[in-house]
């Protein structure tokens, strides 16, 4: 257990500091912030037939100069996000030379992949979250009107289901591309004897052959 | 055997598709011991120690490590044993500190244990000035002797050190067995994999010659040398004066000599064990004047080369 906890906060450091995090996370937070400023723009045409929502509207407004919602954005970018953060989780580790130190410290292998997963889960809440809080703030800011507990429930239900659709775009990232490098070593054979028990048993694929 | 080995290794077959790595493999290393593992690449020697180590599961017969089997009980066995791979890598924008802590909370070492454990391994290591460095503008042999306080850093019991000495320069080599030679005095078991046949000869008490998944020979290196080449007997070269008939089969008739050859001045006696003293009685006890006498000692390279002309 001790295992898997001391790999998840290094694993939950490195994103922070990983510059394609960083670039990753400007460029949601700047689309963000602009489909939010053009909804507040665009907001007032709409309400005065129906006063439904109108907090959560601003959500889901989008202008003629920017024909997208919020939800659009954050659909488009969590899979890039849930993908970055996946796709070199055990290849990068692998190819540092790092996997089989690592591995024989007294952990389970799983605990590797379970660490990395945890830690990918937290960076994508905190990233949704913040997002998510930060363009609310500002439509408040913006159009005065505060958010009916049923507005703040569904919000958080938007959320909660945005985490999981980047969790699951992160976990496929690591299947795949795990697969890609394993069948890539049975198709060349093994050029490296240390690698190539590795990339079987970690992902236990050894039916393949 | 009486007394139970550190490390046990019982027909350990490993095999990849049809291509067989490790065929059916006995070996048993004692505390304390310092063992080599030779044979080119290819030969096997890597998947042993994965295999040892819990990191490759057999597909055939067992290991055992201070009796713990590495397929069934891998984490007892990891807590025990140390490895060092032959690719080492360390996390480059981490310092050497940084990497050894990291080492350390995965061996659930509490945290200020493994700060005293961390300054007192880089100061033996001889990295205490670069331990706030980046890993990344260290040098191959400054990683190794990293990689070497990483092994050191949870106490094991066995190290096991894959390809330590390969590519770093003379000095570095120097460095990184004079640590290994330490370990071993601190009771650690060593297994180390080498092809640089010098480096292992200097520091192993005893070596295991690897050929295609086969251990084609496992003893000291003299051990080897004298049953690989010279059929198991000690060669002593001798020079004396006047090699007289007297004197030859006076030296004939010393218990354990089986042949003398003689050419010249020079005699070549070949015998059961090291008869040196008792020679040198005979060639003084005889008119002749002793010139010189010396035993033949064999090098791994000889060794070596034996092997693998055979297979």
């Amino acid at each position: 257990m001790s295992g898997l906890m001391a790999i998840f906060w290094k694993e939950l450091a490195d994103h922070f500091n990983s510059k394609r995090f960083i670039i990753l996370s400007t460029l949601i937070y700047l689309a963000g912030i602009t489909t939010i400023y053009v909804a507040a723009q665009n907001i007032r045409t709409g309400i005065t037939e129906n006063t439904e929502f109108i907090f959560l509207r601003l959500f889901i407004v989008s202008g003629e100069s920017l024909p997208f919602s919020f939800p659009f954005f954050l659909s488009l970018f969590i899979p890039i996000v849930g993908i970055a953060l996946g796709f070199d989780a055990v290849n990068s580790e692998r190819i540092s030379g790092n996997l089989s130190r690592i591995l024989s410290q007294p952990l389970y292998r799983d605990s590797v992949v379970n660490g990395k997963f945890l830690a990918g889960l937290v960076t994508i809440t905190i990233l949704v979250v913040s997002i998510v809080f930060l363009v609310a703030g500002m439509g408040l800011r913006m159009i005065g009107v505060p958010p009916t507990a049923e507005e703040i429930l569904r919000l958080f239900a938007f959320i909660f289901v945005s985490i999981i659709y980047g969790a699951f775009w992160m976990s496929l990232a690591v299947l795949f591309f795990g697969f890609l490098q394993t069948c890539g070593h049975f198709g060349f054979g093994f050029d490296s004897p240390v690698d190539f028990p590795f990339s079987v048993y970690i992902y236990d694929c050894r039916s393949y052959r | 055997m009486n007394k139970q080995g550190v490390i046990e290794a019982t027909d350990l077959v490993k095999t990849y598709g049809k291509f067989t790595a490790v065929d059916k493999l006995n070996l048993c290393i004692n505390e304390g011991e310092v063992f080599g593992f030779l044979g080119p690449n290819g030969a096997g020697k890597t998947t042993t120690i994965l295999m040892m180590l819990g990191l490759t599961e057999p597909t055939s017969g067992t290991a055992r490590i201070c009796g713990f089997d590495p397929a069934r009980e891998p984490l007892k066995v990891k807590r025990l044993t140390g490895y060092l791979p032959e690719k080492v890598g360390f996390y480059e924008d981490l310092t050497a500190w940084e990497n050894l802590d990291y080492t350390a909370a995965l061996n659930g070492i509490p945290r200020d244990a493994a700060s005293r454990k961390i300054n007192e391994l880089l100061g033996m290591v001889g990295l205490s000035e670069v331990g706030e460095q980046k890993v990344g503008t260290f040098s191959h042999g400054m990683k190794q002797r990293l990689g070497i306080a990483d092994v050191m850093i949870k106490g094991p019991k066995v190290a096991f050190f894959d390809e330590p000495t390969s590519g770093i320069d003379p000095e570095g080599i120097e460095q990184v067995l004079n640590l290994i030679t330490n370990m071993a005095k601190q009771k650690v078991t060593i297994v180390l994999s080498s092809h640089q046949l010098h480096q292992v000869q200097k520091i192993c008490s005893r070596v295991g010659i690897l050929s295609k998944g086969h251990l084609v020979a496992e003893g000291s290196v003299d051990q080897l040398g004298r049953e690989a080449i010279a059929g198991g007997k000690f060669r002593i070269e001798l020079q004396v004066s006047e090699p007289t008939r007297k004197l030859i089969s006076s030296i004939k008739k010393i218990k354990g000599v089986s042949t003398v050859e003689s050419s010249g001045d020079q005699l070549l006696i070949s015998c059961d064990e090291d008869l040196r003293p008792q020679i040198a009685r005979a060639v003084v006890d005889s008119d002749s004047l002793l010139i010189q006498m010396k035993i033949e000692e064999y090098g791994l390279d000889d060794v070596y080369m034996k092997y693998f002309r055979e297979s």
